[in-house]
């Protein structure tokens, strides 16, 4: 469930980032790209922290935003990937512990061992689901957070905005035979 | 947007309720907890050098037999138990007496002729067996290990 969510979140900001390059081909569609209004800057920031800040210019905030995603949404993909692997183990030594007592021919000190080991199992699991679960509140706030910024912090485009941007943009495409990479990245 | 907020929403909800729930159960060693070790074990060595059939007799109490079906007499020639060469002995009663042949015990470790030192130390622990509901031919806890020294000649 979580791969799939994930998986598709991927393939949205994909999607989008290869309309953006799409854009940049043409000038004129890119110049109306690079002027996003705050609806879109919004739409963006809903997509994954810290796109909408970054353009409207707001570059620091909006990696920043980005990256504190990235982090911990990757901590809490990878912890929760430990969660459910070393789970499988521990579900498995479970089973052979509570066979121990119908197996026959088992003894008290082998099942004292196996669930020693098993109580130290459950630590470890603890403690990657308190990691998981704090990866995944620290995701949520910086999402709620970038939402939130987007929404009342980040201005809104105006023309004169829009204006540097179009001739930042002219001055650029000017210089260049430009590839789509060099554009994206003038863009943001 | 109202849509995409919808989406996502549900899409967190569902991640955080199904995803993220606490799926590991601490162990259980209840089963385990209802056996009991016998006390008061005594090994005894017996030389008998006109028969030559020295033995070794084990004694020892359990106060509570409940569930408890036999016996199984272990014994290793290290101080550390699981270390030596364990052999084991099921006692098909509740007699809480055994008596071994001392050359049954020492040739089934692997001792087949008078080692240099004529005294030898056979570490020795009984188990009580246990067969309930929940509990099928499980040796319950090692009485605490007593020792017999056997003299060779």
């Amino acid at each position: 469930m979580l791969k799939a969510v994930a998986i598709t979140w991927l393939s949205v900001l994909l999607f989008f980032s290869s309309m953006g390059v799409t854009f940049a081909q043409n000038e004129s569609s890119f110049v109306r790209a690079a002027t996003v209004s705050k609806r879109e800057a919004v739409v963006l920031s809903v997509l994954f922290p810290g796109l909408g800040q970054m353009t409207v210019g707001q570059k620091v905030k909006g990696v920043s935003f980005f990256l504190a995603g990235v982090a911990s949404l990757a901590v809490f993909v990878n912890s929760n990937e430990d969660y459910k692997t070393k789970l499988d183990t521990y579900n498995r030594d479970k089973t052979i512990l509570s066979d121990m007592a119908t197996a026959g021919r088992k003894n008290y000190e082998d099942a004292l061992k196996s669930y020693s080991n098993l109580e130290k199992q459950n630590n470890t699991l603890d403690d990657l689901h308190s990691t998981r679960n704090a990866a995944l509140v620290c995701a949520a706030v910086v999402y709620a957070y970038n939402i939130f910024d987007v929404l009342f912090f980040t201005p809104s485009s105006n023309e004169s905005q829009k204006s540097e941007i179009r001739k930042n943009v002219i001055v650029e495409s000017a210089l260049v035979d430009r590839k789509p990479g060099i554009l994206v990245s003038t863009r943001f | 947007m109202k849509k995409i907020f919808l989406f996502l929403a549900t899409s967190l909800i569902i991640t955080i309720a199904f995803g993220c729930s606490k799926d590991n159960v601490a162990p259980s060693f209840s089963k385990f907890n209802q056996t009991k070790k016998p006390v008061n074990l005594v090994a005894t060595f017996f030389k008998n050098s006109v028969a030559k059939t020295d033995s070794i007799r084990l004694t020892w109490d359990m106060q509570d037999t409940t569930s408890v079906t036999n016996y199984l007499v272990s014994w290793s020639d290290s101080s550390d138990f699981d270390y030596g060469n364990v052999r084991q002995a099921y006692i098909n009663n509740l007699n809480t007496t055994y008596t071994l042949q001392t050359t049954n015990v020492l040739k089934s470790m692997g001792y087949t002729t008078v080692p240099d030192t004529l005294l030898h130390i056979v570490y020795f622990t009984v188990s009580a067996l246990y067969n309930n509901a929940d509990l099928v031919n499980f040796a319950g806890p090692r009485a605490v290990i007593d020792t017999a020294t056997v003299n060779w000649k």
